[in-house]
């Protein structure tokens, strides 16, 4: 476990003025004001109304259901596969988890184990993700406190990887790369090559990243000792993921309950002490220090497993080989029965969970033996740590706000779903 | 109307109209509403790699009262609609709408409850930039339409769109 | 001893049924005695965690129609549950808001989609769709493209 939360001054907190400076008291009214839902420090569509007693914040009611989206009701309109690209738009930023997530969710209800290299792969890509959207959080975050650096830094970083995914499955942002029972296509030649190239630059520019806000004044300021939240609160609230382990809790599913051989990785889980802004902000960078030691794992587990096939051998799951249905009438009705029918998962209903950049990420389906779900709700680990805000606005100052729920990470996509 | 009224049509006016239309378009100020996943495209396009301020749109302004480009980029849901109207209404003549992504093009792949058709229910859209996300270069090319849109007018124009011909949806949001 | 013999020994009278689905213990619980039983939980079996609050819309197939589903993990034991809940149109549900706090926005949720009133719930609410919307969203019976605009943003106030 790693901590290497340094600089942390021990001043106390700014203290609202009700009297001048002669002693006398201040006659002072409380401003009711409105923030959002468009502005530029909501990230997407968050909208505030506060009261406000000078520039402390009384309290604060926080409003979502901007990007409400219904991608619940849509999804039992559609077949099992086709609600793959639903959920690239949950968490946009790390569009890869999602999709792992749901169709780790449909293979374990229809009982199927997907290829060795097809586990390697999707960890790979899941933790990629990871570091990409933990440079978004970064840089948006730290642009709201006014350092634009960062931003262009991480945004360049960000293109990189886009490249790589966009080599591989045909899109920047919204990929809809996985399948039930496997992955769309197999990884391309050079894609190690390109991969380890990425991570050493995210490695080198990643200490310029840090030596720009690490040891400065105004930064340190403006998050440390910022709207703490104690380790017995944030499991009453629900919290999972980098806010969890910020506050002290070491709970990560990667080690608690490991899925896709993550057991056999060697990674850490950075935790934090104070659960304020600085702590969620900073394990961030560790998050993506180990991240980076996965990817390299996985590169070498690959190359070690050597080439194989990347889909379930299944005629009722996976799409025949295109020269089977041009050449075969056997192959033709396989791939149009299951373009048209798509698979029918037995009935019952099934929860599972995979460790997101933001936290738990769960996908509970209910299942009637149909084409369609009859149930998909997902887990959003945003929607229970942002419902903390409340709490952890009041008493702060309304510029700390802008600092608390970028470094919550609140992606309306997956919040409002 | 203005100075507009007084000027006789000919070569003079052509002239101006050139100019300022030369100014209008090289220095769009943006007002970015970004609702979902095409905002992340548009930081990517505003980022240093692909650079929006190469065509001028580099002055990200969040207020309306400063920004004549109201560049919507994702989603807009029956909850957001009253918003988007009423930063539309606060923006000041000439403005012009970039509707950016599907979702806002025409409500993209979402056909519920909760997903606005298309943007043009609610404010008059220029130009329509389709992709899920567009890539930045898609959204460029709208950027590149738009000011060849905006070569075509002419001072003498009446610049206020006809917001009642709207679709009927759209009358029942109450304009402050 | 696992949670399940816990609630068959301890709270007998309470639980309908249970099985096991995919590796996860379900019991089905009395809707009218659930609260002292979600304390226990809480407290005793240390389910500190409360994952997830949702519902499924049985319209047609069962009677009640709804069933509330929670699914509890806890940390220090590494144990997961789910819990079901059958209840329907016109019955409130006692709110576990004081258990487990993130329960406060997931109910409102479940109430603004299936219309489940929850007792003595803080601020029972719409969350996700707009004040103006008639109906719930993710109930069976409501068609998925019928959508109703929304004239202005609603007016926030302080209850204290």
């Amino acid at each position: 476990m790693v901590a290497t939360m340094t600089n942390r001054s021990s001043d106390d907190r700014r203290v609202p003025h009700q009297h001048d400076d002669t002693g006398r008291p201040l006659a002072t009214r409380e401003l009711l004001i409105n923030i959002g839902p468009h502005h530029p420090a909501m990230h997407g569509t968050l909208r505030w109304f506060m009261k406000l007693d000078g520039e402390t914040i009384v309290e604060g009611i926080p409003e979502i259901g901007f990007l409400h989206r219904a991608f619940e009701k849509e999804s039992e309109g559609c077949k099992y596969n086709q609600v793959i690209v639903y959920t690239d738009r949950l968490n946009y930023l790390s569009a890869m988890c999602n999709n792992v997530g749901y169709c780790k969710t449909i293979e374990k209800l229809m009982g199927l184990t997907i290829t060795p290299r097809c586990t390697l792969i999707r960890v790979l890509l899941c933790e990629l993700s990871r570091i990409i959207e933990h440079l978004v959080t970064i840089g948006t975050n730290v642009l709201d406190l006014g350092g634009m650096t960062n931003f262009w830094w991480t945004y360049n970083l960000r293109e990189e990887v886009y490249k790589i995914f966009e080599k591989l499955s045909g899109a920047r942002l919204t990929y809809a790369y996985t399948r039930i029972g496997g992955l769309a296509y197999d990884l391309y030649d050079g894609f190690e090559g390109e991969v380890k190239a990425v991570l050493r630059r995210v490695y080198e520019e990643l200490k310029d990243v840090k030596g720009l806000i690490g040891k400065n004044r105004i930064f340190l300021e403006r998050t440390q000792g910022v709207t703490p939240i104690s380790a017995e609160d944030a499991l009453s609230y629900g919290f999972t993921g980098p806010c969890l382990r910020a506050s002290g809790v070491d709970h990560d599913l990667r080690k608690a309950a490991p899925y896709y051989g993550y057991d056999e990785f060697d990674f850490d889980i950075p935790v934090g002490e104070v659960g304020d802004t600085y702590d969620r902000i900073m394990i961030r960078f560790e998050e993506i220090d180990q991240s980076m030691r996965i990817v390299h794992q996985a590169l070498l587990k690959l190359k070690q497993l050597g080439p194989g096939p990347v889909n379930v051998d299944d005629r009722g799951v996976t799409l025949p080989k295109k020269n089977q249905v041009y050449g075969s009438i056997e192959g033709l009705m396989n791939h149009f029965m299951l373009i048209i029918n798509d698979m029918k998962p037995p009935a019952g209903e099934i929860y599972d969970a995979t460790e997101s950049p933001n936290g738990e990420l769960g996908f509970f389906i209910v299942s009637d033996g149909g084409i369609s779900p009859y149930r998909v709700r997902c887990r959003a680990p945003c929607f229970h740590i942002y419902s903390a805000a409340p709490q952890m606005v009041r008493g702060a100052m309304l510029a700390d706000v802008v600092a608390t729920i970028g470094s919550l990470n609140v992606i309306a996509g997956e919040l409002d779903r | 109307m203005g100075i507009e009224a007084l000027l006789p049509q000919g070569f003079a006016t052509t002239l101006l109209d050139r100019l300022v239309n030369w100014g209008r378009k090289n220095s769009l100020w943006p007002l970015p509403f970004p609702t979902a996943c095409c905002g992340i495209e548009f930081m990517s396009t505003v980022s240093s790699h692909f650079d929006l301020s190469r065509f001028g749109a580099e002055v990200l302004r969040f207020s309306p009262r400063q920004s004549d480009l109201l560049l919507v980029m994702g989603t807009i849901s029956y909850k957001m609609a009253p918003v988007l109207r009423r930063v539309y209404e606060q923006m000041p003549e000439p403005k012009w709408v970039i509707a950016m992504g599907v979702c806002a093009s025409s409500g993209g792949f979402y056909r519920n409850y909760a997903t606005v058709q298309g943007i043009d229910q609610i404010v008059p859209v220029d130009v329509y930039v389709p992709g899920c996300p567009p890539r930045p270069e898609t959204l460029m090319q709208g950027l590149m339409m738009l000011q060849r849109k905006i070569d075509g007018e002419s001072i003498h124009d009446k610049r206020e769109r006809d917001v009642e011909k709207m679709k009927e949806g759209s009358r029942r949001l109450r304009i402050v | 001893m696992s949670s399940i013999d816990f609630l068959q020994q301890h709270h007998a009278d309470v639980v309908i049924s249970q099985h096991v689905e995919f590796d996860r213990n379900i019991v089905q619980i009395d809707r009218t005695r659930m609260l002292p039983v979600m304390k226990a939980l809480q407290a005793e079996r240390r389910f500190n965690l409360l994952i997830d609050l949702t519902c499924v819309d049985y319209l047609g197939q069962q009677k009640p129609r709804f069933t509330l589903i929670y699914e509890l993990y806890s940390l220090p034991t590494k144990e997961r549950l789910r819990i079901h809940l059958k209840t329907d149109d016109d019955v409130e549900i006692d709110t576990v808001s004081g258990i487990w706090r993130n329960a406060n926005w997931l109910e409102r949720e479940l109430f603004d989609m299936f219309g489940i009133r929850f007792r003595n719930h803080p601020d029972l609410r719409r969350i996700l769709c707009h004040h103006e919307f008639k109906g719930h969203a993710l109930r069976k019976d409501y068609p998925v493209d019928k959508g109703q605009w929304c004239s202005d943003l609603e007016e926030l106030t302080f209850t204290s």
